[in-house]
């Protein structure tokens, strides 16, 4: 049985990078469901379940706002980075006050589990505003609040009917020994017998990365369901 | 923003007016043609020629031999070693050119019999018994074309099977690089931009953008990027998600955009140290168009070029190639205001669509503002608003700053640009040796279009400077000087309007923190209060048959401006006492009116609480409004000093004849 959560998030600013132009940044229009994916799980996750986006409300208009910042040009590790070698100049074109309303739901991975405890879960740390990280909305920068949805938000402004365009949609991390890009780990649930926690398993592969085309209608984007298959039959999960 | 470039360049290929994929308009001319004739390629010959107008294949080469498909440069096709750029890599360079007839060989194509026939041509040596030979240097583009029966005239490398070859050839050039001993691996997903999921994915567009200088529209220089990357290994191996054919569409629509007046304006420069700095993120580049279903395309009563032409007025001038050689050649670049009365004729205009069942905002308009940055290119802006909305929100933009001359004349608005202009030619801390910036703010500019295009609040920044501006004395003041008084009196208009503007644009954030949307003459006491500094300046004008070069607005314009009520008071009694008694007993009409309007002000501002003890920044704004209409309602009506000139004529100074 679905049991949909709605949750109402929202911040000053966000930067929901395409993929296309992730040097100078430019945001999508709206929230994507790996960053809707991403919020939920900085309240709660567990790796006995999957979060499934199945839409995002669009509340206040579309207002972007360009702005310049420093910003490293390479990657952190365990040797230190000096800033003044290593700074650049990068412009991006972010997003301006926006808030959403993300309708989603937990599917379940490890069968021998009961979704219902997860769901109670999460149901109280969202009335208490509890999470494991501060959610952010696309990067680590433009912090998010978040709350339960109350049903009777309504839109600023009424968005009827608009082509995005293709839009990330999220990243299948697919095991693969040829192609031997980065490894992940893979969780397995507890031992049925003797309810021995198990290590995670480890993997190489390489990550792939799905788009979908999407529209606007009545201030709603929905994301496609059968998407999420797609993912798991490339992950070979049995969700 | 992607979504729409790739539409539109699939419109603008399907009307021919794009280069074929992965093909590019090079600047160097094709200087030879080889005339091979299959049947007897013994008889083919090599000619002279000058071919600058047909695209060629492209693929970002450097300094790397890579041979592009039957055209190249001499030393490609037929392995010339002599005059420019001879000696490089000559014998490489040769030999993959070759490789890549045996490539076009191997395809099934028309044409694979012509390319072993080109090969055995070119290795045979017999084009070196052309008399024209020695001319020909090594970096000389050659081509190639058919005679004979199969001949049609035509260079062969436009032949479609070509194109469709080097379209290949490309997305295998452009996979993520390898590594020693390692085969390339061919990435297959979901191109992020058209959907596509049956093309491998490319490490990087060959094909540049070209704003002042070509840049890639995506980095790959840098490791710090690879957070997204599909494909093998990790450093420089990242790509960006993207079929070629979606890329380079990009890439081509964009550099067509780039060329087309009608799509595109250069809106702000950098200048450092009096050079261009090409890379800076400082200037600024418009690209727009008009974004049409194809059902709304013969039935919307306005032509979308007009809209184009039209609202791109409210740019301003922008900048062209001819500009910067005039700027060169030591040019003065000052410039006259753009006159904005096109666009208002055709706002005032219906626009509408014939099909009911159509919506104006079906048809929109798109903006993009694109900048390089060190060699990249950021977008800085982008949006799309429907024409519908468009139009209300450019009739808003142009009411909101609309406001008459500092003489009363006619009232008018200014392009973006002009008033940006303004604030810097008034700049107070600009020395007055200094010439002011050639071209605006480009923050500023991207806020103000927002704000014409999109409806949004003007920047609130624009009040601040255009207040100090407008009280400085080098605007109030050097109005006055006979020399400079055009100069001056349009500076005063477009800060008048950068005031009103800020103040009366119905989303203006200034204005919503105010009460209500009454004029401002009947709500606000700062307002009323510059009017009144003007009936006063008024009344010493005139007691002094306005024969003085120094009013009370000289000494007391900024206290005024910020503490009204420390010297309203008094000024109205040194006036009262010291000139009224003048004009009642000289120009009695004048004393009436300025006696009547005198006291209707004062009254006002009495029920309004009387003089304000200190102004805010928009009570500021709104003082100097005050006094530049009312001054400007006294020079309407002004008598002119007449000159009687020996012909007989009179010349008008200022004013109406009375």
């Amino acid at each position: 049985m679905n049991m949909l959560f709605y949750i109402k998030v929202g911040g000053d600013y966000a930067c929901f990078t395409n993929p296309n132009l992730k040097v100078e940044r430019v945001s999508y229009p709206l929230m994507t469901p790996a960053a809707a994916r991403g919020i939920l799980e900085a309240i709660f996750w567990k790796p006995a379940f999957r979060w499934e986006i199945r839409s995002i409300t669009v509340l206040k208009p579309i207002k972007t706002l360009s702005i310049m910042r420093n910003e490293i040009e390479d990657r952190q590790s365990t040797k230190p980075i000096i800033i003044e070698e290593k700074r650049q100049q990068r412009v991006s074109l972010v997003l301006k006050d926006v808030e959403y309303v993300i309708a989603a739901d937990m599917a379940l991975v490890w069968k021998n589990e009961r979704i219902e405890k997860y769901r109670d879960q999460f149901r109280r740390r969202l009335d208490r505003g509890a999470c494991h990280h501060t959610p952010y909305l696309g990067t680590r920068e433009f912090a998010a609040w978040f709350e339960p949805a109350s049903g009777d938000e309504t839109p600023e402004i009424a968005i009827d009917n608009q082509y995005l365009g293709v839009m990330f949609f999220d990243t299948a991390y697919i095991k693969s020994e040829s192609r031997a890009d980065m490894r992940f780990l893979r969780h397995k649930p507890s031992n049925a017998e003797s309810e021995e926690r198990l290590a995670p398993e480890e993997h190489t592969g390489y990550p792939h990365y799905l788009f979908f085309p999407a529209s606007i209608e009545k201030n709603q984007v929905i994301v496609p369901h059968e998407k999420y298959q797609e993912l798991y039959e490339l992950e070979e999960l049995d969700v | 923003m992607f979504n729409e470039l790739f539409d539109l360049g699939r419109r603008l290929a399907q009307e021919g007016k794009l280069p074929p994929p992965g093909f590019y308009y090079y600047t160097e001319p094709i200087k030879w043609v080889i005339h091979f004739d299959p049947d007897k390629p013994d008889q083919s010959t090599i000619r002279q020629a000058e071919i600058t107008h047909l695209p060629r294949p492209y693929s970002g080469r450097t300094s790397g031999t890579q041979a592009f498909p039957l055209t190249d440069e001499a030393a490609y096709v037929l392995g010339i070693d002599h005059g420019k750029g001879k000696g490089k890599n000559t014998a490489k360079k040769h030999a993959e050119f070759l490789k890549l007839l045996d490539k076009i060989a191997t395809v099934d194509s028309p044409i694979s019999h012509i390319a072993t026939g080109i090969k055995d041509l070119i290795k045979s040596g017999d084009l070196k018994s052309s008399p024209k030979w020695g001319n020909i240097d090594s970096k000389d583009w050659v081509s190639i074309q058919i005679e004979g029966p199969g001949g049609d005239g035509k260079q062969l490398f436009e032949h479609s099977a070509i194109r469709e070859f080097w379209i290949k050839e490309l997305a295998e050039l452009c996979l993520p690089e390898k590594k020693e001993g390692e085969s390339k691996i061919k990435p297959i997903g979901e191109c992020g931009i058209s959907g596509r999921v049956d093309n491998p994915l490319v490490g990087r567009i060959p094909l540049p953008v070209k704003l002042h200088k070509p840049a890639p529209i995506h980095s790959l220089n840098a490791d710090a990027y690879v957070s997204g990357m599909e494909g093998s290994g990790v450093f420089k191996r990242c790509h960006v998600g993207q079929s070629i054919e979606a890329g380079d569409l990009i890439a081509r629509t964009l550099n067509y955009l780039g060329k087309q007046p009608l799509h595109h304006k250069l809106l702000a420069k950098a200048i450092e140290a009096g050079k261009l700095n090409t890379d800076s993120p400082q200037n600024l580049f418009a690209f727009y168009w008009i974004e049409q279903p194809e059902e709304a395309k013969a039935v919307v009563s306005i032509n979308p070029a007009d809209i184009l032409s039209k609202a791109s007025l409210l740019f301003g001038e922008g900048e062209n190639e001819e500009d910067n050689a005039e700027a060169k050649k030591g040019k003065s670049n000052a410039k006259l205001p753009v006159e904005l009365s096109q666009l208002e004729a055709l706002l005032n205009t219906p626009w509408t669509v014939q099909h009911q069942a159509l919506r104006l905002d079906e048809n929109a308009f798109c903006l993009l503002m694109l900048s390089p940055n060190k060699g990249r290119i950021s977008v800085r802006e982008w949006f799309k608003v429907g024409l519908g909305r468009l139009k209300g929100n450019l009739k808003e933009f142009l009411d909101a700053q609309r406001i008459e001359s500092p003489d009363g004349g006619s009232q008018r608005s200014f392009a973006i640009q002009d008033m940006l202009r303004a604030l810097e030619e008034a700049n107070i801390s600009l020395p007055e040796y200094k010439q002011p910036k050639e071209l605006a703010n480009p923050n500023m500019t991207r806020a103000l279009l927002r704000c014409a295009y999109l409806g949004e609040a003007p920047p609130s920044g624009l009040i601040e400077p255009a207040v100090i501006c407008f009280r400085h004395p080098k605007v109030l003041r050097r109005y006055e000087q006979k020399n400079d008084r055009e100069r001056f009196a349009l500076l005063q208009h477009q800060l008048a309007a950068i005031m009103k503007l800020t103040l009366t644009h119905p989303k203006s954030e200034v204005r919503m923190n105010g009460d209500d949307h009454i004029s401002l003459e009947s709500r606000s006491s700062a307002f009323l209060s510059g009017c009144l500094l003007a009936v006063l300046e008024e009344a010493q004008l005139a007691s002094m048959n306005w024969k003085i070069n120094t009013t009370l607005i000289d000494q007391f314009y900024s206290t005024a401006a910020t503490t009204p009520s420390s010297v309203l008071g008094m000024l109205i009694s040194r006036v009262t006492a010291q000139h009224m008694p003048k004009l009642r007993k000289n120009m009695r009409g004048k004393y009436e009116k300025l006696e009547i309007l005198l006291e209707s002000i004062q009254s006002k501002i009495n029920n309004l609480g009387g003089f304000p003890r200190t102004l805010t920044l928009k009570q500021q704004a709104e003082f100097s409004l005050g006094f530049y209409t009312q001054r400007a309602a006294f020079r309407r009506e002004r008598p002119t000093k007449t000159t009687q000139q020996p012909t007989g004529q009179t010349i008008t100074e200022q004013g109406t004849i009375s």
